[in-house]
């Protein structure tokens, strides 16, 4: 099971240091909503898919895209739904298919969440788990908040590697493997016993992992000392400086366009 | 190991956060529009079992995780706010030895406007606009009520195979 989503880059979105990166993604998400209009919308949204393509190609690009197509396909049949203000572009008799407000509306939506997607998809696929979470730790994540996240990230594969072993021998219990039943009841009636399992293999590593923590001298009294820190220098400083000014001056400069 | 050891809470939240994330990674049971999975069964049971800070932290921690792991980043805010809600209710309304049916029901209806509801609100203020999101209101429906009946059946499997686990309750 996939446990991350970084892809190994060389590209400049990939050097860049992840605290500016955070910065930048956040600031974009925000400004995002703060314009209106459709055009600077579409350059948002070509900005994203060209950073998209130069960062971590074309491929993985089109298989990002290809996540948001169901949903950008559910807004366009439920264009009908908000057409009845506004001209009417297209119509049937007296039913309006699509008019300029819903349409406008549409393309607003659409590329506001296109981008948003792009944007944050592209954050974690540029930067490490463990440099995400030193970024955030740089901006006052709590210290156990941040053990919290990362155990989990551990945990992650083991307990689907131990979900996957108990379905199949669950599976194997029935007189004939083959035979299961194909409705979705039958197929949650036969998932009930791995669920219990799984939960109670769970359960069972708490009290292990928190003597595992203790015996390393986690006492949950402020932070203990880390040799895995982000280096902070000139370089990193201009970083930063530029991912809050670049996104205040594209969107003020789109804006008066 | 004492109930209010720090290590034990982290323990718990970080194994039952990753127990959220798998539970709605790894089981997809496709449909027309999409896919159910089981990430409310997880919560529901956590919520029933451990209580309401507990349901909350893994409920919204763990659903935000499998989406940003799973390529649905711009979700991620808007799941950890929903599903962590879905926990603290769940927990608040079922949070005793003894639980009367009727206070099932109460949690499973509250469940399901919250899941609902919350998603409708959200993704319909945030992300895809109001006429997309009406979309997804039957299957988060049918997402959350399975969730209950089967967080339900599965925290009472669970209490009698591993009794100990009462003591992980704060």
């Amino acid at each position: 099971m996939k446990t991350n989503t970084y892809i190994k880059g060389n590209s400049l979105y990939h050097k860049a240091d992840v605290r500016a990166k955070l910065l930048f993604t956040l600031l974009s998400c925000i400004l995002i909503f703060l314009d209106p209009t459709i055009s600077n919308l579409y350059c948002y949204t070509a900005f994203a898919v060209l950073l998209c393509v130069f960062s971590v190609g074309i491929k993985e690009t089109f298989n990002n895209i290809k996540l948001l197509l169901p949903i950008v396909g559910f807004m366009i049949l439920f264009l009908p739904l908000q057409s009845q203000k506004g001209e009417a572009l297209l119509a049937i008799k007296d039913f309006v298919l699509v008019s300029d407000h819903a349409l406008n509306n549409l393309l607003l939506v659409a590329n506001r969440f296109i981008f948003i997607s792009l944007i944050t998809a592209l954050l974690l696929q540029t930067s490490t788990n463990n440099d995400l979470l030193l970024g955030l730790r740089f901006f006052r994540l709590p210290y156990n908040a941040a053990l919290v996240i990362s155990l989990a990230l551990c945990f992650i594969p083991s307990i689907a590697s131990v979900f996957s072993e108990i379905r199949e021998s669950q599976s194997l219990r029935l007189p004939n493997p083959e035979e299961g039943e194909e409705s979705k009841k039958g197929r949650f009636k036969k998932l009930f016993p791995s669920l219990t399992a799984v939960l109670v293999y769970a359960i069972k590593s708490i009290p292990i992992t928190a003597s595992g923590l203790e015996l390393r001298g986690f006492r949950g009294k402020g932070a203990r000392t880390s040799y895995n820190k982000l280096n902070w220098g000139f370089s990193t400083f201009t970083q930063i400086v530029i991912s809050v000014i670049l996104p205040l001056i594209i969107f003020t400069v789109w804006r008066n366009v | 190991m004492k109930k209010e050891s720090v290590a034990l809470k982290i323990a718990i939240i970080a194994i039952l956060t990753a127990v959220v994330t798998v539970f709605t990674m790894v089981v997809r049971i496709p449909t027309v529009k999409g896919y159910l999975h089981l990430g409310d069964v997880a919560i529901c049971f956590i919520a029933f079992t451990l209580g309401p800070i507990t349901g909350l932290i893994c409920g919204g921690l763990g659903t935000a995780l499998a989406d940003l792991i799973g390529g649905y980043a711009s979700w991620a805010v808007v799941s950890f706010l929903v599903h962590g809600i879905e926990g603290l209710a769940i927990g608040l309304i079922i949070n005793k030895e003894n639980v009367k049916f009727w206070q099932k029901l109460v949690a499973g209806a509250a469940a399901i406007v919250i899941v609902a509801g919350g998603y409708y609100l959200l993704s319909g203020l945030f992300l895809t606009g109001f006429e997309a999101a009406l979309a997804e209101i039957p299957g988060n429906i049918g997402q959350a009520g399975i969730g209950v009946v089967l967080g339900l059946a599965v925290s009472e499997a669970v209490k009698k195979a591993y009794p100990p686990i009462k003591d992980l309750i704060w």
